[in-house]
């Protein structure tokens, strides 16, 4: 647009000197022609540059060309004096005030931010200790930035843990401490002032802990990360938790006989209040139905309707294969179509061109091992044996998701995308045997594991999350909502915050606030809280985050790099020309041309 | 001269006292370093405990040891008694010199002169190097009870430590009440004695009688103890003015409780109550099924051990005899008294030898006995049941095994019966019969014998009368075969009856289809019965009797072997035709059943897992009502574990009731929620719904758009 406007105003000046040079060639009087030609072109020229401005480029001040100190904390003040000693000049030493510490290094000047810092005076700036944040670094814009990082400080490096669980969820919490000490640390998870679990980290080393507790409580709650040497605190930082209560699926069993496994997956999903229907082929066309938690329907025919109603079918594999065409018809348009979840028990090869068989290929084991190990693929975690006999094993090929593994690594169990939904499938035909063996907690983490994978996921409303896993008091937090109905202001413990759209994806919004207070917050929209979030205060988790903030302010110096070349190259930079000489200008050139027709 | 001489007596008195002082302080030092050191395991004292303990020390240590009060005569008499250059002069180093006489004077240049010369002793040198040693020990000592492990080293939560910190809480009496005394009164019959106490709170033995009383500060109109909200309790006045109550109360199990003067309710109190367990016993031999073997003698050593924490009231040995077979058994039981045994006794190691006859046991006999307890309480506990039988040989003679329906042909096993039974008559007869007939009739048993033999010796192709398994002679018929109508064939054994009817000329072993083991005994049993009866030849019967019993022995064995086989038998059905008939039922009168059912979801303690996350963000002086609608429902579960464990759950029961009232603290809050956390089972996994991010249906167009393109 504006070089359109620019080309307009450089058009219109040709034109005005063209007509000036041919008024002023075409006059009778022909005396000082050429003064005056020239006066023309410079008025004309300075008139059309006081509309575009130009830029020049000038030397930059003999003397800046300086390197800088920036102390942060944590940094070795033994480094620092060795740089200083090997720079000719002098060069000065900068440290934010309000950090928390003083700096040990004579003739240091305090600042109060890095926007203090003297920018265009300095060409390379050095900074020692952790670093600085996002948000200062961003103040620094393209200076060049060689970092210095000081020591690795006492505490835990990096930390990650689940901070979202259904009930009856493992939480999981690892990460790495460093301990400088001589003495050995004791780390202790705490929950609600109980030991839930503790790992000891060696004198000065750096070690991994691997954490692993069930939550009791339902709802939004801390635990703690408690570091200790003999009875001493060194910190106890919180790990915050949130404790979701489960949404039941709703699952329709279809068996072509009575059997076990049926029957206990029946009533175990059924006394926890979740929606079964059962339908158990007795004889030809003739079905015992059940139905928990569940109005009666007629299960005689398997239609789409019906299908609506259920997350996920649990089928034998004869069952499946003996439903009429039309029946199997709906259950596949649902899967592919509705995202519904299919599980497949068989004990035997799957015949017949089923849409479902060309997914999976089985082969029967050799070896008919009388106790083998099941693992669920996904989480590592070994259950206790089972007898197995005779089985037929998943054949890994492209496409099938392994889920649950035997000791020797063959699968049991796997999942296929079909469409919209997913198609599992198991060969493991005796689970109901670890809850007689009284191993219910391995009973339920098989099934689980497997319907949780397999059945109709939904689709939320409305989320809304702080982006950073980190938001820190009395900085900037980013929250994000998603939100396909309206994307209204949202309202953080009290702090309504202007939400912006996201330019593509029109569901998506972000905005920013400064949150005062650490700890849990409410987060809503409308006044209707949603999910709680949580802001770390000042004094948790130190060495992590001073970890991260180092890292961030290498990766800076890295990038930085570049601009050192460019700008030592050439050590100018561009200016625009004052618009007085352009002013000046017009006004000579107008007063000789009016000057010279007057008296000359 | 003499002034300086009586410079060196003053400064020795100095130097000495000082010595007697310092040797007296480290000792003091050295005893409270101990005292203090055996103290802290006990009472955990505070370090500035040693500064009084240490006062203590040195003026006890000042008063008992006078050895600082030294005064210039002592030190004038030790001068004298150790340096015998001063002559017994010393005391004229002290006089003034104007007092002293000629004589004296020339004595005192000798003497001032020798005391300059001479080596000044030491005499409390020994005492500073043995007081100082003594430190030393004292302080190893104390450094070795230091590292003493202590109780409560390990982090877990011992119910122990738990109780030995309300017990040893500063006593806080209830509002209103003055001074209060508790009587404690263990049951009798464990022998401890009462005690009185002002904490109320109480560790008693089941069963023991508590006696509260009370003096209060003001009058008051009415008392009384409220045992687990429930139980009542009221104080009787025993005091004109009303200030002083009192109340008895049998406690017999674990709780809390708390006063209540005039309406206002004290603090919750811990009533824990330690259990009499009841009594043990444990009988380690004899090994249950102990048989006794024929020709062992009919006794079993009996060791085993009862015990009680408080005293057996009573033990007895319970010995029942079980003695017949089938219907007729019948059983006789007796008590036996156990040797050690005294009344009242804490432990018993039993050890006893149980003479087998003497409780009526004949061979055969079984006899099961368990030793039985009973402690003061009346608690009984019985050990476990041991089983002794006496062998019996008589059991060989019976039918049992023949007189059934399978067994049809006992007739020929009857036969090395019979020659037993008339062996054993022979030789009761043996007096009233004469030399020849005793003789002949010994023969006679002799000839049986064989006949026998060889009806046996057929099984393995024998046919000859001398030897034993070897081949045949088919010319030469033994006598036994004329008894051949007797039909001597085992049950089921087709093959000996076909042996029977046939000739057959081969090799003898090959003869018979028995399989080798059984040959090998057949054989054994035919080399029993040839030496029975070459000793009834020779007129020996009684040493014929083994060989006899030995041969039937084996036989028994024989028949309970075959009795393994069974006969085939062959059924011809009419073949099945599944193509025609199956799945051609009708089923119309086939119901279908259907069964509706709404489960109530299983307890997972929804309103106290949301109250433990809830209480982390709670206010204790300003509750929230959602919070409050939680605590309330909270309430049965938190009294039920307080009741059942006070030690541990009780301090969060208390913490509980404050925070309801509106006077709870934060302390008391983390104190309810690790009680939570410890009180509540883990949740049970479940399979949940998986929420998709909203994305407007993005990838639904996504994947439409992705199936256009595929077709």
């Amino acid at each position: 647009m504006s070089t359109y406007w620019q080309a307009g105003i450089v058009v219109v000046g040709l034109l005005m000197l063209a007509w000036l040079l041919w008024s002023e060639v075409k006059r009778p009087n022909r005396s000082w022609l050429w003064p005056r030609v020239l006066a023309s072109v410079v008025a004309v020229t300075s008139l059309v540059l006081l509309a575009i401005p130009i830029n020049i480029s000038v030397a930059k001040t003999p003397g800046s060309n300086r390197q800088a100190i920036l102390l942060t904390p944590g940094y070795n003040a033994d480094s620092v004096g060795v740089f200083i000693a090997s720079q000719q000049n002098n060069p000065p030493v900068f440290y934010l005030a309000g950090k928390g510490f003083t700096a040990g290094v004579s003739n240091a000047i305090a600042l109060d931010g890095v926007r203090f810092l003297p920018l265009d005076k300095i060409l390379q700036l050095h900074i020692f200790g952790e670093g600085l944040g996002d948000t200062e670094l961003s103040m620094l814009s393209d200076l060049p930035v060689v970092y210095h990082p000081g020591k690795t400080p006492q505490g835990v490096q990096s930390i990650s843990w689940s901070r979202q669980l259904q009930a009856g969820e493992k939480l999981t919490v690892q990460g790495q401490y460093q301990n400088n000490k001589n003495i050995a640390v004791k780390l202790i998870l705490s929950a609600f002032n109980t030991v839930a679990d503790s790992a000891t980290i060696a004198p000065n080393s750096t070690t991994r802990f691997h954490f692993a507790t069930v939550p009791q409580q339902q709802g939004n709650a801390t635990f703690n990360l408690v570091s200790m040497v003999g009875n001493d605190t060194l910190a106890a930082d919180p790990l915050p938790v949130l404790v979701l209560p489960l949404k039941p699926i709703a699952v329709l069993l279809l068996s072509s006989s009575p059997n076990f496994d049926t029957r206990f997956l029946k009533s175990q999903l059924g006394q926890y209040g979740y929606p079964v229907a059962v339908r158990t082929a007795i004889s030809k066309n003739k079905y015992a139905t059940e139905f928990i938690n569940l109005p009666v329907t007629g299960l005689q025919t398997i239609s789409e309707k019906l299908l609506n109603q259920f997350d996920v079918i649990v089928a034998d594999a004869t069952e499946l294969a003996a439903l009429p065409e039309k029946q199997l018809g709906a259950i596949k348009n649902n899967v592919s179509d509705k995202g519904l979840g299919l599980l497949i028990k068989t004990d035997s090869a799957l015949k017949g061109r089923l849409f479902y068989n060309t997914l999976f290929s089985l082969t029967q084991t050799t070896i008919a091992a009388p106790e083998t190990v099941a693992i669920l693929a996904d989480s590592s975690l070994v259950l206790p044996p089972l007898n197995m006999g005779n089985l037929l094993l998943l054949k890994s090929q492209p496409g099938v998701l392994p889920l649950v593994n035997n000791s020797k690594g063959e699968v049991l169990a796997g999942e296929a995308l079909f469409g919209r939904g997913k198609v599992g499938l198991t060969t493991l035909p005796n689970s109901w045997q670890w809850l007689l063996a009284g191993n219910n907690r391995a009973y339920q983490q098989y099934w689980t594991w497997l319907l949780q994978n397999i059945s109709r996921p939904t689709s939320l409303k409305r989320t809304i999350w702080l982006e950073d896993n980190f938001a820190m008091v009395d900085e900037p937090s980013t929250i994000q909502l998603s939100d396909t109905i309206n994307g209204n202001n949202v309202i953080i413990s009290g702090n309504t915050v202007a939400m912006e759209q996201h330019a593509l994806l029109l569901f998506n919004y972000s905005g920013s606030v400064w949150l005062q207070k650490s700890g849990w917050q409410t987060i809503g929209n409308n006044s209707q809280q949603i999910a709680p979030g949580y802001v770390f205060a000042k004094t948790d988790f130190v060495a992590a985050r001073s970890v991260i903030i180092s890292l961030k302010t290498s990766t800076f110096s890295q990038s930085s790099k570049k601009n050192t070349l460019a700008t030592t190259a050439a050590n100018t930079k561009t200016k625009p020309l004052p618009l007085c000489w352009m002013i000046g200008m017009f006004l000579l050139a107008a007063t000789f041309l009016w000057l010279e027709k007057k008296f000359l | 001269m003499q002034p300086d001489t009586d410079d060196i007596i003053v400064s020795l008195q100095k130097q000495w006292r000082l010595q007697a002082i310092v040797a007296n302080v480290i000792w003091a030092l050295a005893a409270t370093i101990v005292i203090f050191a055996v103290a802290n395991i006990f009472y955990q004292m505070r370090i500035w405990w040693l500064l009084p303990l240490l006062g203590l020390a040195v003026v006890a240590i000042f008063l008992l040891k006078k050895n600082w009060a030294i005064t210039i005569p002592d030190v004038l008499v030790y001068l004298n008694k150790s340096l015998p250059q001063l002559q017994e002069s010393a005391a004229l180093l002290q006089k003034p010199i104007a007092e002293l006489n000629f004589l004296e004077r020339l004595q005192l240049a000798k003497v001032s002169e020798a005391m300059q010369q001479a080596q000044v002793p030491r005499p409390l040198g020994p005492q500073l190097l043995t007081a100082g040693g003594w430190l030393l020990a004292a302080m190893a000592v104390s450094l070795l009870l230091a590292m003493l492990p202590t109780a409560n080293n390990s982090g877990a939560i011992s119910t122990k430590a738990a109780l030995s910190a309300i017990f040893s809480e500063s006593d806080k009496l209830p509002a209103a009440v003055k001074f209060a005394n508790i009587l404690v009164v263990p049951p009798a019959y464990t022998g401890k004695a009462s005690r009185r106490q002002s904490n109320f709170n109480l560790q008693v033995l089941q069963g023991s009688q508590v006696k509260w009383t009370i003096t209060t500060g003001s009058r008051a109109a009415k008392l009384q103890l409220v045992f687990n909200n429930k139980n009542i309790v009221r104080f009787a006045a025993s005091s004109q003015d009303s200030t002083t109550w009192m109340a008895q109360a049998r406690v017999d199990s674990a709780g809390f409780y708390k006063v209540v003067v005039e309406g206002r309710t004290s603090e919750l109190y811990v009533l824990e109550v330690t259990p009499d367990k009841p009594p043990m016993a444990n009988i380690v031999l004899p090994k249950s099924g102990t048989i006794i073997e024929t020709g062992r003698p009919p006794q079993v050593m009996l060791t085993g051990i009862i015990s009680d924490d408080y005293g057996l009231a009573n033990a007895w040995l319970s010995a029942t005899v079980a003695s017949g077979s089938g219907e007729g058994v019948s059983f006789k039981e007796q008590k036996l008294l156990i040797k050690n045994y005294n009344k009242g006794a804490g432990k018993v190691a039993m050890q006893q030898l149980l003479q087998l006859p003497a409780l009526g046991m004949k061979p055969g006999d079984e006899l099961y006995m368990y030793a039985q307890v009973i402690d003061a309480l009346g608690q009984k506990t019985k050990s476990d049941v041991v089983v002794v039988t006496l062998q019996d040989t008589a059991g060989l003679m019976t039918m049992d095994g023949l007189v059934n329906a399978l067994d049809l042909k006992p007739a020929f096993f009857r036969s090395q019966r019979q020659i037993i039974i008339e062996t054993e008559q022979l030789l009761k007869d043996k007096g009233r019969l004469t030399v020849q007939e005793y003789n002949a009739k010994s023969n006679d048993l002799g000839i049986d014998q064989k006949l026998l033999r060889l009806r046996y010796g057929k099984f393995l192709g024998e046919e000859n009368s001398i030897e034993i398994g070897e081949g045949h002679n088919e010319h030469d018929e033994p006598a036994g075969h004329d008894d051949h109508d007797e039909g001597p064939t085992k049950f089921g054994d087709a093959n000996a009856i076909l042996d029977q009817f046939s000739h057959k000329h081969d090799i003898a072993e090959d003869a018979t289809f028995f399989d080798p083991e059984t040959k090998k005994q057949l054989k054994a049993t035919l080399a029993e019965m040839w030496k029975a009866e070459g000793r009834l030849r020779l007129y020996e019967p009684a040493a014929a009797l083994p060989f006899e019993y030995k041969a039937l022995k084996l036989l028994k064995d024989l028949q309970q072997q075959s009795r393994m086989y069974v006969a085939k038998t062959a059924i011809k059905t009419a073949p099945l035709k599944p193509n025609e008939k199956r799945l051609t039922g009708e089923l119309d009168k086939i119901g279908q059943p259907l069964l509706k059912s709404d489960i109530k979801p299983a307890n997972n303690n929804l309103p106290l897992r949301r109250l433990l996350a809830a209480l982390a963000t709670t206010n204790p002086v300003k509750i929230d009502a959602g919070t409050l609608a939680l605590l309330q429902q909270a309430g049965t579960m938190l009294s039920q574990q307080a009741t059942a464990q006070p030690a541990l759950y009780l301090p969060a029961f208390r913490a509980y009731q404050q925070l309801l009232k509106g006077a709870g603290s934060y302390a008391g809050i983390k104190v309810l929620q690790k009680a939570l956390q410890q009180m509540l089972p883990q949740p049970a996994l479940q399979p949940y719904q998986t929420t998709m991010p909203n994305a407007a249906n993005l990838p639904g167009l996504y994947f439409n758009n992705l199936q256009k393109q595929g077709q």
